[in-house]
């Protein structure tokens, strides 16, 4: 690849990135992205039930009529409730359910009647009220946690557990095998993740999958653009193909990353205000990431991470600029990406089979080939640095294969891209390329181009 | 000094152009004529080096050329500008491609588009209230208009050679006008250009020097004038207010084309020319029109490539 090829990239990129931020599309994509990520928060807090219990001053409910169909007949419910509902009054039922309801209809719209019930699976927690009534439907979740607790407690009580031995009980349990030998020295030790590093793994990989292909997918469709508008004949007279798809390459690249680091500010952004808004600090991603899992997370691993990543983009990006060069109609775009999707898919799942094997059995020859090997090291290895389950000379191993594996790449684009680059006519075969790969000079455009 | 030697192309087995030479030693216009699909296009895109070569060599000045390192101006026959950008940036895009420093290059698209009448679509006014912003991007142009900002896209690095294809085209005579305006001004610049076109009076009125080509060969080269007066005086117009086919027969004239009131006759040499002459004007014919000229290059490309202008 001499430098001469490659001159003018630059001004392909100012270009390119320029006209990306401004289109309609990029900027409706990020403002979606921003606000999906803004509210996410918010919203998971709300789903989970991780919300505001200040948010209720007092509570409406006045009155609670308790059916306890339970063995355990002596729950302390008003041990376990906060201040806004200490003030509620708790009375067994005595009278039928058809009276109490017809109470509550008509004279006690702010009463509850309470049903507690269990079989050998389940407990159940029933509320009944007066659609006149006050009480919130939050409310009522909340007086049944409460009741749980209160329940958990009975039971743990009959059982004869003190509150330590309860913490001990529901602590949660990490399984680890490791082999010794007859010294007691670790001779193979236990490197599977929890269920929970798998989830993270997966979703990591999701996020770079999805990164990946978004921004191949734009490279791919502005170049066939340029071929399809002709605008391609006036840039050659000005620059080689090779700076066309380099400048293309790192301005969707650095597109992408602006998309990227926008939603990551968003989500800081949005769990502050959520912790503002609940008061409580930690927010709901802190509940998956626990710290034993992000026990590696530190700047070299994020800026590795982040390099694997990107290097895996421009990997995917020059494939797919490949890709577009082999169409020429705006129509053949989606078709000519089919190579594109394929291995990037391929790539996916070799990094998933290789995360369901660290779960399984930990780390062996086939996970250390998918940290390793370029079309799925870019999806795999990110997470795997964050949760620590892969160590600095794969990481600096697969980054250098990923290097040697785009260097190749543009060599073969060279090689071919001329050729490509001016076919007009029907989509090109793999074949094709390959045959123009080994004959340059004889046969640079498959027979049948428009002359 | 352009020197194009034994270009060659061929895709498979089917050989597109096949040894083309010539050479452009003068600043001027350089003809490249044919069919469609003679290989005019693709010895363009080989020139340009924007299409690998089966064989041959293009020379500038004695050295490779490079169309990618030199300030060449190519106006495509396929018109090529991005339809969603705006005009403005893709100006100043083509001509960063070509090193124009950004304040030198809105300096000449401010003057371009003075010249071709397009300002306001280069710089529109911004929309005010109750009225449509004007067009600024190239899908909502029309085609001459279209052309106009390619032309100016191939002249705004000012270059000292320039590529032609097809450059009237679909233009309006008052555009057409425009464009030929520029052109006479490029050439008075002592610019060297190459221009491919099917206008022949247009060809007439600017080259020099032609080509033309017929199924990627080069079936007739060299200086315009002298081509014609290669071929003589031959082409005979006559134009009578009296019948004078029988005259025509008298002496075995070969008629070429006959329109309401003319002949357009073949002679032999312009003996027969004017013994013809003597003859009608011995026998009282009424004569309006006697012209006996060298053939037109329309005639001279007719001739050459004939019946054999298949598509590729």
């Amino acid at each position: 690849m001499k430098k001469d090829s490659v001159r003018g990239w630059r001004d392909v990129f100012n270009f390119t990135l320029g006209q990306t931020l401004k289109s309609k599309a990029y900027i409706g994509t990020l403002i979606f992205m921003i606000v999906l990520s803004m509210v996410s928060m918010p919203l998971m807090n709300v789903f989970m039930g991780n919300t505001v219990e200040e948010e209720i001053e007092k509570s409406s409910i006045e009155k609670v009529y308790l059916s306890n169909m339970t063995v355990y007949q002596s729950l302390d419910i008003a041990a376990e409730l906060p201040e806004s509902y200490q003030h509620i009054e708790f009375t067994a039922a005595k009278e039928d359910m058809e009276t109490l309801e017809t109470r509550l209809l008509e004279e006690e719209e702010n009463s509850v009647v309470l049903t507690l019930k269990e079989d050998d699976m389940y407990c159940y927690i029933q509320f009944l009220c007066s659609p006149e009534g006050d009480a919130s439907n939050y409310e009522l979740q909340m007086l049944g946690q409460y009741v749980q607790n209160a329940y958990t407690k009975a039971k743990v009580q009959l059982l004869g557990l003190t509150e330590e031995e309860l913490q001990f009980f529901e602590t949660s349990v990490v399984t680890s095998a490791s082999v010794v030998d007859t010294q007691s020295a670790v001779v193979l030790e236990d490197t599977s993740i929890t269920e929970g590093e798998y989830w993270f793994i997966y979703g990591m990989m999701f996020v770079v999958l999805m990164v990946c292909v978004m921004g191949a997918s734009q490279v791919a469709s502005s170049i066939v653009q340029e071929k399809s508008t002709r605008v391609i004949e006036y840039l050659l007279t000005s620059i080689r193909p090779l700076a066309i798809i380099v400048g293309k390459v790192f301005a969707m690249l650095v597109a992408v990353m602006i998309q990227l680091v926008a939603m990551v500010v968003a989500i800081f952004v949005s769990t502050k205000i959520g912790e503002l808004v609940s008061g409580e600090s930690g927010n709901v991603i802190a509940q998956f990431l626990t710290p034993e899992m992000l026990a590696s997370l530190n700047a070299g691993n994020i800026i590795l991470g982040l390099v694997v990543a990107g290097a895996g983009m421009v990997f995917f990006s020059i494939l797919a600029g490949l890709c577009g060069a082999t169409a020429s109609r705006m129509e053949d775009a989606n078709e000519s990406l089919t190579l594109l999707t394929t291995l990037s898919l391929v790539g996916f799942y070799i990094g998933y089979g290789a995360a369901s094997t660290l779960m399984a059995s930990g780390e062996n020859a086939f996970v250390t080939f998918a940290l390793i090997f370029p079309l799925s090291s870019s999806f795999l290895l990110p997470a795997a640095l964050l949760v620590g389950k892969a160590e600095l000379w794969i990481a600096l191993v697969a980054i250098a294969v990923l290097l040697l594996s785009i260097v190749l790449m543009f060599k073969f684009v060279a090689k071919v891209y001329e050729g490509l680059i001016l076919h007009n006519g029907n989509r090109l075969k793999i074949k094709d390329v390959f045959a123009m790969a080994k004959e340059p000079k004889k046969q640079k455009v498959k027979k049948g181009e428009n002359a | 000094m352009l020197e194009v030697k034994n270009l060659k192309k061929q895709y498979g087995e089917k050989v597109v152009v096949n040894d083309l030479s010539f050479s452009i030693k003068e600043p001027g216009v350089y003809a490249l004529l044919g069919t469609n699909g003679a290989g005019k296009t693709t010895s363009i895109r080989m020139i340009l080096g924007m299409l690998a070569k089966n064989g041959g060599e293009v020379l500038w000045n004695g050295k490779p050329f490079s169309a990618a390192f030199m300030n060449v101006g190519y106006l495509a026959e396929e018109r090529g500008l991005y339809p969603k950008y705006s005009l403005l940036d893709q100006l100043l895009y083509f001509a960063s491609l070509k090193k124009v420093p950004r304040k030198t290059a809105m300096e000449r698209i401010k003057y371009w588009a003075e010249r071709l009448q397009v300002t306001e679509y280069i710089f529109p006014p911004k929309a005010v209230k109750g009225k449509q912003a004007k067009a600024n991007r190239a899908d909502q142009l029309s085609k001459g208009n279209q052309q106009k900002v390619q032309l100016m896209a191939a002249l705004i690095s000012e270059p000292e050679f320039l590529i032609l294809d097809e450059p009237l085209s679909g233009l309006d005579p008052v555009n057409t006008d425009l464009f030929k305006g520029i052109i006479r001004e490029e050439i008075a610049k002592n610019k060297y250009l190459i221009m491919s076109s099917h206008q022949m009076p247009t060809i007439e009125e600017f080259c020099t020097d032609i080509t033309i080509m017929n199924r990627g060969e080069a079936v007739l080269q060299g200086n315009l004038n002298e081509i014609k007066k290669s071929y003589g005086r031959v082409n005979l117009f006559v134009k009578s207010d009296s019948e004078i086919a029988p005259h025509i027969q008298k002496f075995g004239l070969r008629v070429v084309e006959k329109l309401p009131s003319e002949y357009h006759l073949k002679v032999k040499d312009e003996r027969q020319a004017r013994e013809f002459l003597a003859s009608m004007m011995q026998n009282d014919v009424p004569l309006v029109k006697f012209e006996l000229r060298e053939p037109s290059l329309h005639e001279i490309f007719v001739e050459k490539v004939g019946d054999n202008n298949e598509e590729r």
